[in-house]
């Protein structure tokens, strides 16, 4: 549960330093939140919220985990939400009122309606919940690629952009996209009307990369998230990784650090390149190549230098550690290493990677086997297949409807 | 007249008017749900239900957005609230933005409600 420590501990720190919202300020910033993740916010109370939460580092925490909380599209689906056939018609329901209503009405009483100091124990209490539950879940669970196979920029405004048929120049007011099948890069003059957070969407065995405002370069993986805005506005660069795999060449901007939000911890980088390994919500692996980068997570901090990786864990803490840069960022060419993986897990990383849906037959002794070894996305699966077999004599077989089999 | 002038004038009066549709839309919706009328109802559940159900999904303590029957939950609290505004004439009295009062009654209504959802609480 550690999402909602980290938070009250900030809560107590902004507070013996700064002077705080009002309640009244911060029920009314947490309206504004949940109107901005519908989409219905408007110009003029966006920017008073993107005003406001900077003050606040408790509720900007809040909006963080919330933005996590709801950005997973397998919880709450909120395109599929916008659908009539999803709701009741509430029309059916209601009848005309009688021309001579004069009963008494319920009246609405601001300020009775709620106990002081209860909204953002409220807001956390709901997200936290929400890591807790998802902590359950064992990652070989996820073997099934996910449905939707397009690569798409998903606007603060629930439109979806899909991003990988052709080379194209795609114009949203003011700010033009390009998008050459392998990377999407943006100009955005003036983004008066595609302000806030957008989030790059790259389902499983696909890869791709964005060049953002600042010049900076992300890798994605298959089956990754980040948000991102069009512009950096104000005293630093804020982008967040929802989950899976990033390889970050950051921009130098001394001036306005670019810090990188993943659901376990935040980074802050001044200049530098480096790889983010979110796949496992418990798990975050920082690995760095060159610069010098901050991690935070927990209550714990550390500086991390080049060849070395930060490691946190939920129950471990942070560690550091050398890491192998051949295994760790080979996935840009296209190849998987594993290490003593268990094939249950390898199973997962195939679908993610490959699309490709494996399994274990019931019985199978590849049930308790590890492997250690590579697939490389640009070579013929048979290759992986043979190397198990040699490696730990477990064969493998397509069957028609082109599923994997570990026998 | 100023070089430019022109398109600005034109960049001008389109804010103008945008910012003046989005106020006039929810003050207009206001004033009809206050005489009763059922469309402007169906209008503002249409307009406003996701985001009361992301309201109620950080309002309901334990709630487990992965959950489909928690949020089936959230769902019915968002369809009764509208039905339980119409039926008690609850809009006839507003003196705050629309927005406002939906967002205050609502978690109101979350909370009274709160006790009596057996899967959340």
């Amino acid at each position: 549960m550690y999402p909602m420590s980290l938070v009250h501990d900030n809560h107590r720190n902004s507070s013996a330093v700064k002077a705080k919202l009002s309640q009244q300020e911060k029920e009314h910033i947490w309206q504004l939140m949940c109107e901005n993740m519908a989409g219905i916010i408007s110009p003029k109370d966006l920017r008073y919220l993107e005003a406001q939460l900077p003050k606040d580092e408790y509720m900007r925490e809040a909006f963080q985990t919330l933005a996590f909380a709801l950005g997973d599209e397998e919880n709450l689906n909120l395109d599929r939400l916008q659908h009539d056939d999803e709701w009741k018609d509430i029309f059916q329901d209601i009848k005309p009122h009688p021309e001579e209503h004069t009963a008494t009405l319920t009246h609405f009483r601001p300020g009775k309606w709620m106990a002081a100091a209860a909204i953002a124990g409220l807001i956390l209490s709901g997200a936290g919940y929400y890591y807790f539950s998802k902590e359950k879940i064992p990652q070989t669970a996820k073997t099934a690629a996910p449905a939707n196979k397009e690569i798409r920029l998903k606007l603060a405004d629930q439109r979806n952009i899909p991003l990988q048929q052709q080379p194209s120049l795609i114009s949203l007011g003011n700010v033009q996209l390009y998008n050459d099948q392998q990377s999407l890069s943006f100009d955005a003059k003036d983004e008066f009307n595609v302000r806030g957070q957008h989030t790059l969407i790259v389902p499983a065995a696909k890869d791709y990369k964005v060049v953002l405002a600042d010049g900076t370069e992300i890798w994605l993986n298959a089956d990754s998230r980040l948000q991102f805005p069009f512009s950096f506005s104000g005293s630093a660069r804020e982008i967040t990784l929802l989950s899976g795999e990033a390889y970050v060449k950051a921009a130098p901007d001394p001036s306005r650090p670019l810090i990188i939000h993943t659901p376990q911890s935040t980074i802050q980088v001044l200049g530098t390149e480096f790889n983010i390994n979110a796949y496992d919500r418990n798990t975050l692996k920082v690995s760095l190549v060159s610069g010098a980068v901050k991690m935070s997570a927990g209550h714990d901090a550390t500086v991390i230098k080049p060849g070395m990786e930060a490691v946190y864990t939920d129950k471990k803490d942070l560690i550091t550690r050398p890491f192998d840069p051949g295994k760790v960022l080979s996935w840009r060419d296209g190849k998987q290493f594993f290490v003593q993986t268990p094939i249950t897990e390898i199973c997962a990383i195939l679908a993610r990677h490959l699309g490709i849906t494996a399994v274990i037959d019931s019985g199978s002794p590849a049930q308790t086997k590890h492997f250690s070894g590579v697939v490389d996305k640009h070579k013929p699966i048979q290759e992986f297949m043979e190397d198990v077999k040699s490696a730990v004599n477990v064969d493998s077989y397509f069957d028609k409807n082109g599923v994997l089999h570990f026998r | 007249m100023l070089p430019g002038q022109a398109y600005r004038d034109f960049i001008h009066q389109q804010t103008q008017s945008m910012k003046s549709t989005v106020i006039q839309n929810d003050k207009q919706l206001l004033r009809k749900l206050k005489t009763g009328d059922p469309n402007a109802l169906n209008h503002a559940y249409k307009q406003y239900r996701v985001w009361l159900l992301i309201v109620a999904a950080t309002s309901i303590p334990d709630i487990d957005v992965a959950n489909e029957e928690h949020i089936a939950k959230a769902k019915s609290l968002v369809e009764d609230f509208f039905i339980k505004c119409w039926e008690q004439r609850l809009f006839k009295d507003v003196n705050v933005p629309l927005r406002t009062f939906l967002f205050r009654a609502f978690t109101a209504h979350c909370k009274k409600q709160e006790a009596s959802i057996p899967a959340i609480s």
